[in-house]
Formats: structure tokens, C-alpha cells, sequence
């Protein structure tokens, strides 16, 4: 027979709820964000760049910079046996997120920013995407992440109890 | 064409808003033509993003739309902020209109919005205007 756990838990195991849950919206919303539907994608650096840190994010990473994004827009000039810039659209974006989200703790970590390195940062704002995905999404996924997974559900009846049809309200 | 309406809703909303406030302004919508305006004209891009169409209750789905409204706006650079500043009241007091109670619901979409984000300022470095942010969550019920 699987042992009990006491009441006496309760407090540990709210929150370690509370903290797995924390991070898991953390990763989902950073994981989402580096994403074409909630990115504008050109290169994929931008995409690539979102990072979660107890630090505000600062935008200064170049793309030319930074593997494999710094060669997209070069290509090979034969006459000058060399790699010259390019305007040609790239052929190939690449999302590739650069940092790890690390875990964090809600109550030493109260406050975590997301944001995005790439230099351009701004440039990328114009596109609706990002609003799209922080002031629509994000709402039912902090929903769904904090919301408790009932595995039942439990009615109580608030009407008359001659008919075997009385209301109930659900709790 | 409730979709329609609800977007013709916000859109007559924060025009109407924007020509009372300053009638030079140019306003593009989504998917029309236009050709990047001069460096000291005024113009804003507004976009609308529909993330959902229907709820589904009991029984039959209804129509329940929702989704991201973003208004760029532009104004001349190096000019200072108050021709943003009161454009940005404009657009918000245009998305703000449909909230209020003696708001005329014209499309019958019972058009709502929730907090307003901005006006976000960004000073990018090649373009040639100054640019304001303002985005909102909407509803819309038919």
C-alpha cells in the first residue's frame, strides 16, 4: 500500500507546486517566443536570442557576430577570392535558441525578465508578432500553468431534491 | 460577417478618433498598398490579429472573437514627443470609445477591450521616423 503523505506537507508541497509551475511558464514562454509564429524571422538570430534572467536583458548581441547567423548574408566573390556582404534575402533562416533558461527559485527569484540580445530588438517590435503572443497567448497560458488539473469534478445540489433531475452547481 | 464587423468596429473607432484629434494623419490598415509617406508626415499602421473565433459553451459554437490590435505610430524625427505623445491619446481614446457605456454599437459585434500596452517609443537608427507602440487585447461577441 503506497504511503500516505501527512497533512503536515502541505506548505513544502504548495511550494514546490507553485515553483515547478513557475518555471514551467518560464520555459514555455521562452521556448514560445523563439518561435516563427511569435517571432518575425529573417535571419532566425532574433528568434534565437530570447533569454529569461533575474537581470534586465540588454539588447547588444550583433548577428555578424555569431554563428551561423554572421554568414547569411555573405557569399563568395570569385573575382576577390573572398566573402563579401550580401542584400540577397537569405535563403536559409535558422532558429537555433541560444541560451539555456536556467531554473529558478520564486521566492530568492520573485522577479525573472524575458527578453530578447539581438541588437535590433527594437526593429522586431514593429511586428504585431510579439504583442500577438505576450497580450494574447500569455494570458491562457499563465491560465493553464498556475490553474490546478482537477482530475474530477464535484457537484453540489442546490435544488429541489424531489426530482432525481434537481439543479446542481458545479464547485 | 460578424468577422468583418468586428474588425470594421476597432478600425472606425481609433480613425475616428485619430481624424477628430489631427486630420493629416494617414491611417493603413491590414493588407492595403501604401507607399512609405515623407519623413515629416504623420501615418499610422494598424493591425489587427484575430486569435479566436468561436467558444464553444453548450451545444452550438458561437461566435466569440478575440485577439491583439497593434498601432504603429509614425511621426517626423528629431521633433520631440508631444506630436507622439498626443497621437498615441488619440488612438488609445479611440480604442478606449468602445468600452464606454453610451457607445453606439454600429457593427453590433459588442466590440470591448482590455489593458492598453504603450506607447512604446523606439528610435531606430535607419528609419526615418519616430515611432510610437500602443497594443490592446480584444473581444467581440455577436
Amino acid at each position: 500500500m503506497a504511503k500516505k503523505r501527512g497533512i503536515g506537507q502541505i506548505v513544502t508541497d504548495l511550494e514546490r507546486k507553485l515553483n515547478d509551475d513557475y518555471n514551467a511558464l518560464i520555459q514555455i514562454t521562452v521556448g514560445e517566443l523563439g518561435t516563427e509564429q511569435n517571432s518575425p524571422v529573417d535571419t532566425g538570430f532574433f528568434a534565437s536570442s530570447w533569454k529569461a534572467s533575474t537581470q534586465k536583458i540588454r539588447a547588444q548581441d550583433k548577428r555578424e557576430d555569431f554563428a551561423p547567423w554572421s554568414s547569411i548574408y555573405k557569399t563568395r566573390d570569385p573575382s576577390r577570392n573572398q566573402w563579401v556582404h550580401t542584400d540577397k534575402k537569405p535563403a536559409q533562416s535558422r532558429i537555433k535558441p541560444r541560451f539555456e533558461v536556467p531554473e529558478f527559485n520564486y521566492k530568492r527569484q520573485p522577479t525573472v525578465y524575458i527578453g530578447n540580445t539581438a541588437e535590433y530588438a527594437g526593429y522586431a517590435l514593429e511586428s504585431p508578432k510579439v504583442a500577438n503572443f505576450i497580450q494574447g497567448e500569455m494570458r491562457s497560458l499563465v491560465q493553464q500553468t498556475f490553474g490546478d488539473k482537477r482530475p474530477g469534478r464535484i457537484f453540489a445540489r442546490t435544488g429541489s431534491s424531489s426530482s432525481v433531475f434537481g439543479s446542481y452547481t458545479k464547485l | 460577417m460578424t468577422l468583418v464587423n468586428a474588425r470594421a468596429a476597432f478600425e472606425k473607432a481609433v480613425t475616428d478618433a485619430v481624424a477628430a484629434a489631427d486630420n493629416t494623419v494617414l491611417m493603413v490598415y491590414d493588407n492595403v498598398r501604401y507607399t512609405t509617406p515623407g519623413k515629416t508626415k504623420k501615418y499610422i499602421l494598424m493591425t489587427v490579429n484575430f486569435n479566436r473565433s468561436t467558444i464553444q459553451n453548450q451545444g452550438a459554437a458561437q461566435d466569440y472573437y478575440s485577439g491583439v490590435i497593434q498601432c504603429n505610430i509614425y511621426v517626423p524625427k528629431s521633433a520631440g514627443t508631444s506630436v507622439l505623445s498626443s497621437l498615441s491619446e488619440a488612438v488609445i481614446d479611440g480604442l478606449t470609445s468602445v468600452n464606454a457605456s453610451d457607445y453606439t454599437d454600429t457593427f453590433s459585434v459588442a466590440p470591448r477591450v482590455s489593458d492598453i500596452s504603450g506607447p512604446t517609443p523606439l528610435e531606430l537608427e535607419d528609419r526615418s521616423h519616430f515611432i510610437g507602440i500602443v497594443s490592446c487585447q480584444f473581444t467581440a461577441v455577436v
